[in-house]
């Protein structure tokens, strides 16, 4: 788990409306487009780095319950599920909001440090 | 350096929490470690920062990461503050410069405690947080913003640090106004400081 690079994926997505369609429109491929830009570079880039397996599935999924306990950052975490969630129509903000907050309780607040 | 000569071209300093988004044509220039200074377009600013859209005054947004760990100690944060303050007396021109921060009291978004509703996470964090800005007590605002207390009041709280910037720039002096203004989650944070006299 590198939450440096989690954090980096979900930040990049939620800060510009094209990136939040451009994944809303394929997830997983946007995932692994990711993924092979990183690897063609030699040096860090902004728009794509290293995902596992199982950090590709959870951002695939905006399975954020996941996300939350491997350590992504809870505050860049809120917005990302906000962007990609409520702003593309599938929940309302006060869905989103309560069905966020009881996900994540049981959790407390997990070690998010990179 | 090259940070330097924005400040000196009269330009305002703005110190910005790193969740506000600047994209395009920014620079980021390293003023001291843990710290850059990025200079973007006025408009870039004012889509998050509420700034009116027709501004015509330069702007130096100052971006301090205050969300994601590893956080500066707040030291560092008074230590940025000083350097601001050393080179905007150090401009020649005769202009008016502000220096504006932006950041939180005690706050938890994404959280077990986001908009739980009543007026704070933490009101002790925030009635200490106030009283160090009131009565300009930037060695007690160092020793109260551990990570962990700070964590502890809330998941982005660390937003604060901004303030002890803001506190450093004006000298450890008292805040002209100091307030925690009640709101639906978390306490406003306002604080300004007249330095004029």
């Amino acid at each position: 788990m590198s939450r440096f690079d989690v954090n980096k994926f979900i930040t990049f997505v939620e800060a510009a409306d094209e990136q939040v369609h451009q994944f809303s429109a394929d997830p997983a491929t946007y995932v692994a487009r990711w993924v092979e830009k990183g690897e063609a570079s030699r040096i860090p880039i902004a728009d794509g780095g290293p995902l596992s397996d199982s950090e590709r599935t959870a951002l695939a999924e905006v399975d954020y319950v996941e996300l939350y306990q491997m350590g992504a950052h809870p505050y860049v975490l809120w917005h990302f599920a906000e962007a990609v969630l409520v702003w593309a129509g599938e929940l309302t903000w006060p869905e989103l909001s309560g069905q966020f907050r009881s996900a994540v309780t049981e959790f407390g607040n997990p070690d998010f440090s990179t | 350096m090259s940070s330097l000569c924005h400040v000196q071209s009269r330009h305002v300093c703005v110190v910005l929490p790193r969740n506000v988004r600047v994209h395009a044509g920014q620079r980021a220039h390293e003023v001291q470690p843990d710290f850059h200074l990025v200079r973007v377009e006025p408009e870039v600013l004012a889509h998050d920062a509420g700034v009116e859209s027709d501004l015509d005054i330069p702007i130096v947004p100052v971006h301090a990461n205050a969300n994601i760990p590893p956080i500066p100690p707040a030291r560092r944060y008074a230590e940025l503050g000083t350097y601001l303050a050393e080179a905007i007396a150090a401009a020649p021109s005769a202009q008016r410069m502000a220096l504006i921060a932006s950041g939180h009291l005690a706050t938890e978004v994404g959280g077990p405690r986001q908009f739980l509703g009543g007026n704070s996470p933490d009101d002790d964090f925030d009635r200490d947080a106030v009283g160090w800005m009131r009565d300009g007590d930037l060695e007690s605002a160092i020793a109260g913003c551990s990570f962990a207390r700070l964590a502890a009041a809330g998941n982005v709280t660390a937003q604060y640090l901004n303030f002890v910037t803001a506190l450093a720039a004006a000298g450890g002096r008292p805040a002209t106004f100091a307030e925690g203004t009640p709101s639906r989650f978390a306490a406003g944070p306002f604080f300004s400081w007249d330095m004029s006299s």
